[in-house]
């Protein structure tokens, strides 16, 4: 544990500050606290946190694929790659909705229209910070990311 | 970009990984883009039917952006797919 660490733990031990402002000089010293029962990794000499937040997860500065793996407990495996250019192009979908079937969507709320307002930056922003990391009881395992 | 090659594997008796030649279809793509632009300038003199060249453009479009696409999909039980569009 490190010294400034251990200084704001013994502020809240002795009273000097509550527990929210603990955690916030917690934060601000980038550390957080540490995940339940795993203990502090720099305790262990670890170069980086034991577990890996998918928020941490760095994106590439620009992502060209969509990759989706999905890894089950009975042996299934898949690994589809979609390039992002042609997310961009599947977004303007719209253009080959028939009428009727658009009219339905809009009445259940969906509306597509909106998606396709997205400009191919700002989707490529969304799409860049986009992580979805699943593990499930039964050991199922869903990623879906950028690359 | 347009892909140029598939990369098919089946893996039922024996693996067997078959490589498809799809830029012989290129003439075929260009032939396609010449019927969209023709048939939308005629669409547009006329002012009927517009969209149905649109949504054949933006067909094309999709194929144009395939490149690169993976699709590997195994199974425990039954047969693996895997396509690979370079």
């Amino acid at each position: 544990m490190n010294k400034e660490r251990q200084q704001i733990l013994d502020m809240l031990e002795n009273g000097k500050i509550t527990a929210e402002e603990a955690g916030q000089l917690l934060d601000r010293i980038g550390e957080g606290a540490p995940p339940p029962g795993g203990g502090d990794a720099r305790e262990s000499g670890a170069p980086g946190p034991v577990v890996e937040r998918a928020a941490d997860r760095e994106a590439p500065a620009s992502p060209k694929y969509l990759r989706v793996l999905v890894d089950s407990s009975d042996g299934d495996r898949v690994n589809i790659r979609v390039p992002l250019a042609l997310v961009r192009t599947g977004i303007r979908l719209g253009a080959m909705m028939p009428e009727h079937a658009r009219e339905k969507l809009e009445d259940r709320g969906i509306d597509l229209s909106q998606l396709s307002g997205l400009e191919g930056e700002e989707l490529l922003q969304a799409l860049r910070e986009l992580t979805v990391d699943v593990d499930s009881s039964d050991g199922d395992t869903v990623r879906i990311f950028c690359e | 970009m347009i892909p140029a090659i598939a990369v098919l594997r089946f893996e039922s008796a024996r693996r067997v990984w078959l490589p498809v030649p799809l830029f012989l279809l290129w003439p075929f793509y260009l032939l396609a883009w010449l019927c969209v632009g023709v048939t939308a300038l005629v669409a547009w003199i006329v002012r009927r039917g517009v969209h149905r060249p649109a949504r054949l453009a933006f067909l094309l479009a999709m194929l144009w952006q395939l490149s690169g696409t993976l699709i590997d999909v195994q199974p425990r039980e039954g047969s693996a797919v895997y396509i690979r569009l370079i």
